[in-house]
């Protein structure tokens, strides 16, 4: 009897999970759909969005700058250790350039924007929703997508690959500085063991998974915004959900890039 | 809307700066000179030593273009299989007839390259041109020879022990040895033997002369 119940359970509860994964992705989907949609709808809100550009994108490159240039440096200091046991210090820099280019520079521009950014749209939306302000905005008959989440979801498809080409740039210059200032390798040969190994492929895959992350960073914290309910602390628990599967879905994206990229034949 | 002339300028070099520095890496890779132009040659080799597509291609040392495509294929007139490496070569740079390609290996982590050895021919190849390829030594073949010849070398050197056959004989048995103690002592104590004719050589030279001094 205790069995049967328990079944009964665990079956309701992954059944519900299960649900729960398609619903979810049912709504980003048309969410998505909502959104480039109006996209190419006139008019648009050309100075909202411009606002927002200088709010994700203007504003979050100081933390980019620092957290980029550190990982460069980090980096370059942890392989020279392992590398300098093997002589190979000169190797290096191409090991900075390509993990930074190819992986770190974009999934650690998302991570950031889906914490600062993506953090703080969902709460003014939230906001908005739980004070009825996204219901005064129908019975004015703008469509709320149009209205909040499209100045975004253009701002954030600019700004993150955007944003991605300085980490990428800073990170190199972490590595240099740490190449040429403490382990001596000489100016030009640090850059030509930089450029050498890198092609195009590597930064147009970057840029493409950049593009991807701004998309899901959007959707996830627009929707989660849209969806909460229950005052304040429901506002809070939406913020804390929509950083949350942001960076899962973000990590995901990125395994999934990677391996569409290096490994499909 | 109102107008944020600020807000502009800001947005404005955030973006400028930005594709100012996506232009800088881009130009600083190298493949993009590459792309498109060069002209297409085609090395034919039996064993290829693992190289990988994208692989560099040298000619006398000097980076000219890169392995683009390689396939096997069933080669009817030698009747084995081959491989065929599609290389793309930068334009300009010309590559005689008769030159030799072989694949070698490069740096400590054992990267494999195509070296392009010069020839002297005064005919260039052209696009979609075949190259023959030399093929690189297999280790594996190699060992697997040396063994053949060590196995071979170890029967010979088992017979020898025995002291069956003539060298084996040779080295192994006194008898020879014996005989030639024999013989040095035997001209030792009598010298003369070694000015002694046998009687019917003599007299075949006494005959020469007579008739030498008959014909005088």
């Amino acid at each position: 009897m205790r069995l049967k119940l328990l079944v009964r359970r665990t079956y309701g509860y992954w059944k519900r999970a299960v649900l729960d994964v398609f619903r979810y992705t049912g709504s980003l989907s048309l969410l998505l759909g909502l959104t480039i949609y109006w996209t190419f709808v006139p008019p648009h809100r050309k100075w909202y969005t411009l606002e927002q550009m200088n709010k994700i994108g203007v504003a979050s490159f100081p933390i980019i700058f620092l957290i980029s240039l550190f990982t460069g440096i980090v980096l370059a200091l942890q392989s020279a250790y392992q590398m300098q046991k093997m002589s190979a210090e000169i190797y290096m820099a191409s090991l900075v350039a390509l993990s930074l280019v190819r992986e770190l520079g974009p999934v650690l521009t998302a991570l950031i924007i889906a914490g600062r950014c993506g953090a703080a749209i969902t709460a003014e939306i939230g906001t908005m929703k739980v004070t009825e302000q996204i219901d005064a905005l129908e019975t004015l008959s703008a469509n709320p997508v149009k209205y909040l989440v499209v100045p975004r979801f253009l701002a954030l498809l600019l700004m993150v690959p955007l944003l991605t080409i300085y980490a990428d740039f800073f990170g190199i210059v972490g590595g240099y500085l740490i190449g040429v200032g403490k382990l001596n390798i000489p100016h030009s040969m640090y850059l030509k063991m930089t450029f050498d190994p890198m092609v195009l492929k590597d930064l147009l895959t970057g840029l493409i998974k950049s593009v991807s992350f701004a998309v899901i960073i959007c959707l996830t914290s627009c929707y989660e915004g849209m969806n909460s309910e229950g005052g304040a602390e429901g506002v809070g628990k939406a913020t804390t959900a929509s950083v949350v599967r942001s960076f899962i879905l973000i990590i995901i994206a990125d395994c999934f890039f990677t391996a569409l990229f290096y490994f499909a034949k | 809307m109102f107008r944020d002339e600020k807000l502009e300028l800001r947005v404005g070099l955030f973006i400028g700066v930005g594709i100012v520095l996506m232009f800088l890496i881009v130009f600083s890779i190298k493949d993009i000179s590459f792309m498109g132009k060069g002209y297409e040659i085609n090395v034919v080799f039996d064993y290829v030593n693992g190289i990988t597509e994208s692989a560099p291609v040298r000619l006398a040392g000097v980076n000219v273009g890169e392995v683009r495509e390689i396939k096997l294929h069933y080669d009817e007139k030698a009747g084995k299989t081959r491989v065929r490496l599609s290389t793309r070569i930068r334009d300009g740079v010309r590559i005689e007839e008769d030159a030799v390609a072989r694949i070698n290996t490069l740096g400590l982590l054992g990267e494999r390259y195509m070296e392009i050895s010069p020839g002297v021919s005064m005919i260039f190849v052209s696009d979609g041109d075949i190259l023959d390829g030399h093929d690189p030594v297999d280790m594996g073949m190699q060992m697997e020879k040396m063994n053949e010849f060590l196995a071979s070398a170890t029967a010979i050197a088992q017979h020898v022990e025995k002291g069956e056959g003539s060298l084996g004989k040779f080295v192994m048995d006194d008898g020879f040895y014996n005989e030639m103690e024999a013989f040095a002592a035997d001209i030792r104590s009598n010298p003369w033997k070694l000015l002694n004719k046998p009687r019917k050589k003599r007299d075949e030279e006494d005959e020469q002369k007579g008739s030498e001094v008959s014909v005088r």
